[in-house]
Order: structure tokens, then C-alpha cells, then sequence
């Protein structure tokens, strides 16, 4: 297998989602890391990359040339969102109802509208000082559309199902950036990092930080995904949430595997629903005020607690089992 | 813009897992004349704490969803052409990816696609034991239209007051918790994480924003954004920091943060694991631990303080 695209979700957020999406990116040899919970994108303050390009990501937005229109009301016909108005003597849009889908455009007879770019977000690409790949989007405040920028983060991940523009490389980092030399050590240093005896298994291994929930981001994050690890908590709303997202990875047939985070054992009853449902638990990280605690600084626990840092290789190593019997399916 | 008297409280946290939902419910509790709205339409989570004794649920209508009728289609292509939503691929519409914008349903020769609405989910219209009414909704998993449902709940909330009021009731109010706290009329929102279409719905016409943080470092970088996004909507609003005895020094990050942008302190709850005991039981955090209620009711006061101002 050539690249593999493991998601990382969350039904809840403050699941510690973000943490476990990180400590994978950091222990598996080749990997990128991907923010995809572009309205708060937390992934930068663990893995604190040098960021090298960013780029802006627009959606665009109708533009109606009042001296071409006639007010036939064609537009506001098709407009299934209700962004237009007919004023009667004019057409307005509303922004923020609009989706952009391209329809009024087209079927204008009078070929007065064109469209226009509405910056919705940003881009970043870096690397951080293990040479770990890193992209995350960035929501401009105030815009509500969070797929669109979504989906222009994904098509950055080379490979990826959705991406003609994926071009992404690290060559192409180490290019673009002026202080590409401190770059390629910092490249060459994790092929020789030796705490990695693991044997390299994926050219590439995309990390996804999906954003929580269930809606069309979270779909649109997981989609095209090889494997989701869904991460949840001990308690009530952890279980009600993760059934929720469990649902959602059923319905678009993407695998999954279950980790239990701030584990606790008196609450009986997520095990034994993942039991009822044959759901693979891949790991259980058990509570503790340390890990809360290094997160509280942007550490991530696994760099200060070695046993921790262990567990994750033992949870790659069983993803890794999962991938291949995916792959041969 | 308040309804009959009553202020609208959202209660938000930019990212999740900070203790909203506890707190969103033991505010609620020491009030006696009050509607509760769970906005989390994604990963609603309230009900299962505050286990409403009756529900009466309605539908929400997601917007509409298109299909296409294989055996009308002559696959010329136009619509996979036309999609801007990948939705289309190989003939077949992927429902979950579809915006429904009609484009395709419009640009098809062949009138081969279908253009229905859908059921986009659900939503709940509950009674408490104290007899208060609570509204939650479980949009499907994967729709889009989170705001749009934010909306609706918040509207049959607003509503039920208005019928409530004409009914000038005569319900046994009486608070278990704190019989003795001084009156007002409250609709209290749990918001939805992030900062997006759901959060925009879920803070219009609110009179107050109650920001729950948490002292770490991705804890004030969402609540920055958060603040960002208030101002922009010209809502009041305070801060609560829990666990703040996590890292002090982050929550100093925060007091400052605070200070700079002329936002009060509301409290401050130092790390308690019976947060997370209370949510096992299933129970109101105010049932659980009496100093914690303690510390509450005076943040909760402090909050009123500056709402009535
Ligand atoms: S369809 Fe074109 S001409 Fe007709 S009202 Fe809209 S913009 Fe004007
Ligand atoms: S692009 Fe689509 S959503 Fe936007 S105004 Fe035109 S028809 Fe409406
Ligand atoms: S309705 Fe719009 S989004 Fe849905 S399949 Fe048709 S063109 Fe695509
Ligand atoms: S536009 Fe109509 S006929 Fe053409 S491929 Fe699509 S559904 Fe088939």
C-alpha cells in the first residue's frame, strides 16, 4: 500500500481527539498531519510546525452586472437557498445564505452574472522540527461554511480520492522554502530516528484531525478515509455521541476502531455496548492529570511519559493490521 | 430582544469537553422560571442529564435531496458537469455530499432526477420534572443544515413561551435546588462547539454570552476566536475559566485576554473530578457536590448581575 489516509473523529469534542491525532503523527514513520476542525484548528499549538506557505481559499459568490439584468427573476427561481431577493427594480444576494452552487449563473438569459472570489479561509503548510508534515485550515471568523475549506484542505493530500490538485510533496516544501536546508536535516534526521524501529509499511501515512460531530464536516473530513479511529470518553454523553458517529462511518463505509480516552472503569457501559456491536477497541487511555496537564502547555504527553509513548506504538501497530486487512479485502 | 420578559443566556466553549453542558444544566436549575434549549444539534447531550419525564417529537425538514432515475438517464454527463459538490459520480447522487441546490435536477434534458425534501432530523419539545419546558433536536448523521435547525428549536422555544404566557399558568413552580434565589426569567442555551453556521444560529438575539474555558493553550486560542466572533455580533458576554487550576499560568493568559477586551470574570472552578462522576451517574452536578453548587451559585448570581445591567 502506497498511502493511506487514517482519520481521526470524535462524536464530542474535548475528547481529546486532537491529542491522539497528534501522538499518531508523531510516532509513525513518513507521516503529514492534517487539521481538518478548520473552526478551531488546535492541531499547530501541539505540534508547533514552522509554517512556510499559506494560501488563501475563496468560495465564490454571484455578481449580477445591474446594466445586463432585466429583473426576469430567473435567478431567484432557481436559487434553492433563498440568497436572492427580488427588490423588483433590482436583484440582491445575500451572502451568507449563499452556497455558491453555480445555478443562478448559469441560467441567467441575459448572461449577467459572473462570479467572484470571497476569501472563506486559509491554508497552512509547514513542517514541524521532526520534519512531520503539516497542514491545517483555518476558518475565517464569521464565515459559517466550514466544508468548502474542508474539502480545499483535503485536496492538498496527494493521492487523496478528491485531488487532481493534490501536489503536495516534501520536496516541494523544502523548495518553496527559503530555509530549505534546515528542512531536508530535519528530513533525513527521522529516517534515522532510531525510538522508530518500526518497519516502514506506507509511503505516507495522512493523519486527519476530523472536526467533532457528526455534520457535513465531520463528513466531509472522514470521507475517502482508509480507517477512522473514533476517539470517545467514559461517560454517558461520550457513549450517546459516539453511537451517533459510529452511525455516520456505517453509512459511508469507511472502517473503524474505537479508543477510549480519560478511561474509567466504573463506566461499565461503553464496553459493553462495543462488545454488543463487535466494535474493535483499540485502546484505552486511562485518566490522568498529567496528560490534562501537559496539553494545558501544548506538550504532547507522549513526549514526557514513555509508557504512554508506548501504548501509541502498540495502537499503530494493531491500525496497522487493520489497514492490511482492509487492503485485502 | 427579549420574549415576554425573558433574557436569552447561550452558553459556548468554542471547542468541547470544557464542562459547558454541567454548567448550562446547574444554571438552570436555580432558576425557576425558565426554558432550556440544548443547541448541540450535532451531539446533543443535555437530555441525558436532565431526563425530561415527557417528549413530544417533531420533524425537521432538511432541505431537499436529489436522486437520479437510472432508467430515464441517458448519462450524457451534464449534471456530474454542473455539481459543485463532488455529490455526483458514475450516474449515482452520493446523498450525503449533496447540497441540494437543484442544479442538476434543473440542467438534466432528460428530467431524470428527482428533486424531494428530506427529513433532515428530529426535534424534541420536552417537559422536566419541575415542569419547565426543554428543547433539544438530533439532526441525522452527515446533513448539513445545522443552522437551520438551531433555528427551528429556537423559535418553538421562544414560542412556547408565548402560548405559556396566554395560558397564564398555573404550574406548581418550585425549584428543589434553590427555593430562595431571586426570580427572573431566563432561556437558557447550551450552544454548539466551534464558530460556525450552528454557533451563528444559536447566538442570534441572545442578550448574553457565557464563555466556559478551560486553561490551556487550545482553550484560549478557540476562545479567542470565540470573542472575535461576538464582538462581531455585538452580544455581552463573560467568562468562566474551569479547571482553572490546570495551568495557572495559562489561565492568567486568559484573565489578561479578559481584561484587554473588557470581559468580566465570572468565576473561576478549580479542577473537580466529580464533574466527570456526576455525568457517570447521570446526575446534576448540584446534586453531586455541595461546594461545587456553592461556587456556581455565585458565579450564577455574578452572571445575573451583568445581564440585568
Ligand atoms: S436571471 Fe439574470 S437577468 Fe434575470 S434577474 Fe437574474 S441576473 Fe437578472
Ligand atoms: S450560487 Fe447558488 S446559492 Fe448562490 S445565489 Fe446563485 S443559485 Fe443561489
Ligand atoms: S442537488 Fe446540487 S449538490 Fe445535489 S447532486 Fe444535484 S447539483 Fe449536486
Ligand atoms: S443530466 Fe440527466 S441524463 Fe444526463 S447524466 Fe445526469 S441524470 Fe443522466
Amino acid at each position: 500500500m502506497k498511502e493511506v489516509i487514517l482519520s481521526i473523529a470524535s462524536g464530542k469534542g474535548g475528547t481529546g481527539k486532537t491529542t491522539i491525532a497528534a501522538s499518531l503523527a508523531s510516532i509513525i514513520p513518513n507521516s503529514a498531519y492534517i487539521d481538518c476542525d478548520v473552526e478551531e484548528p488546535n492541531g499547530h499549538l501541539l505540534l508547533k510546525p514552522k509554517i512556510n506557505t499559506e494560501e488563501f481559499v475563496s468560495k465564490l459568490l454571484p455578481k449580477i452586472d445591474p446594466y445586463k439584468c432585466t429583473v426576469c427573476g430567473k435567478c431567484v427561481e432557481v436559487c434553492e437557498f433563498n440568497a436572492l431577493i427580488n427588490l423588483k427594480f433590482e436583484i440582491t444576494l445575500i451572502d451568507e445564505m449563499c452556497h455558491g452552487c453555480g445555478a443562478c449563473t448559469y441560467f441567467c438569459p441575459g448572461k449577467a452574472i459572473t462570479e467572484i472570489e470571497k476569501p472563506i479561509g486559509v491554508i497552512r503548510k509547514g513542517l514541524t522540527e521532526h520534519g512531520i508534515l503539516f497542514i491545517d485550515g483555518l476558518l475565517n471568523i464569521g464565515e459559517v461554511a466550514a466544508a468548502p475549506l474542508i474539502k480545499a484542505v483535503k485536496r492538498k493530500i496527494a493521492g487523496s480520492k478528491n485531488g487532481q490538485a493534490g501536489y503536495f510533496s516534501k520536496g516541494e516544501i523544502s523548495n518553496r522554502d527559503k530555509t530549505s536546508k534546515q528542512n531536508e536535516i530535519s528530513i533525513s534526521s527521522i529516517k534515522s530516528t532510531d525510538d522508530i524501529s518500526q518497519q516502514y509499511l506506507f509511503e505516507k501515512t495522512y493523519v486527519i484531525d476530523s472536526p467533532p460531530g457528526t455534520s457535513c464536516s465531520m463528513v466531509e473530513a472522514v470521507s475517502d478515509s482508509d480507517y477512522c479511529i473514533l476517539v470517545t470518553e467514559s461517560t454517558p454523553f461520550g457513549l450517546n455521541d459516539l453511537k451517533l458517529a459510529m452511525e455516520v462511518l456505517k453509512t459511508i463505509d469507511i472502517p473503524f476502531g474505537v479508543v477510549i480516552n480519560k478511561y474509567d472503569a466504573s463506566y461499565i457501559e461503553m464496553e459493553k455496548y462495543l462488545e454488543e456491536t463487535k466494535t474493535d477497541l483499540l485502546m484505552k487511555i486511562p485518566f490522568d492529570r498529567k496528560y490534562a496537564v501537559a496539553y494545558s502547555k501544548g506538550i504532547l504527553p507522549i513526549v514526557l511519559y514513555p509508557e504512554l509513548k508506548n501504548e501509541f506504538l502498540g495502537l499503530f501497530d494493531t491500525i496497522k493490521e487493520k489497514l492490511m486487512m482492509v487492503e485485502n479485502v | 430582544m427579549s420574549d415576554n420578559g425573558y433574557k436569552q443566556i447561550v452558553i459556548l466553549s468554542g471547542k468541547g469537553g470544557t464542562g459547558k453542558t454541567t454548567i448550562s444544566a446547574a444554571f438552570a436549575s436555580f432558576e425557576n422560571d425558565k426554558v432550556i434549549v440544548d443547541c448541540d444539534v450535532d451531539a446533543a447531550n443535555m437530555h441525558l442529564m436532565l431526563k425530561p419525564k415527557s417528549e413530544k417529537s417533531h420533524e425537521f425538514s432538511g432541505g431537499k435531496k436529489a436522486a437520479i432515475n437510472n432508467e430515464i438517464c441517458i448519462q450524457c454527463g451534464l449534471c456530474e458537469t454542473v455539481c459543485r459538490f463532488d455529490a455526483i459520480n458514475d450516474f449515482k447522487i452520493n446523498h450525503l455530499k449533496c447540497e441540494g441546490c437543484g442544479f442538476c435536477f434543473r440542467v438534466c434534458p432528460e428530467s431524470a432526477i428527482s428533486f424531494t425534501p428530506s427529513i433532515g432530523g428530529n426535534y424534541f419539545e420536552c417537559e422536566l420534572e419541575d415542569d419547565s419546558k426543554f428543547f433539544y433536536a438530533k439532526l441525522f448523521p452527515g446533513q448539513g443544515n445545522s443552522g437551520k435547525l438551531v433555528s427551528e428549536i429556537k423559535k418553538s422555544a421562544i414560542n412556547s413561551i408565548k402560548e405559556n404566557s396566554l395560558q397564564s399558568s398555573n404550574k406548581k413552580i418550585a425549584s428543589i435546588n434553590n427555593p430562595d434565589v431571586n426570580g427572573g426569567k431566563f432561556i437558557i442555551v447550551d450552544g454548539p462547539p466551534g464558530i460556525g453556521c450552528p454557533v451563528n444560529a444559536s447566538i442570534s438575539k441572545a442578550d448574553f454570552a457565557i464563555l466556559v474555558t478551560e486553561p490551556t493553550l487550545s482553550g484560549v486560542h478557540d476562545l479567542k476566536r470565540l470573542v472575535e466572533l461576538l464582538n462581531t455580533f455585538k452580544i455581552r458576554m463573560g467568562i468562566i475559566i474551569n479547571k482553572s487550576d490546570l495551568n495557572e499560568s495559562v489561565a492568567e493568559q486568559i484573565k489578561d485576554h479578559a481584561t484587554e477586551k473588557n470581559i468580566p470574570l465570572l468565576g473561576e472552578i478549580p479542577f473537580n473530578t466529580e464533574f466527570v462522576k456526576a455525568l457517570i451517574e447521570g446526575k446534576n452536578i448540584v446534586e453531586v457536590d455541595e461546594s461545587v453548587k456553592k461556587d456556581l451559585l455565585k458565579i450564577w448570581e455574578k452572571t445575573k448581575s451583568y445581564i440585568i445591567n
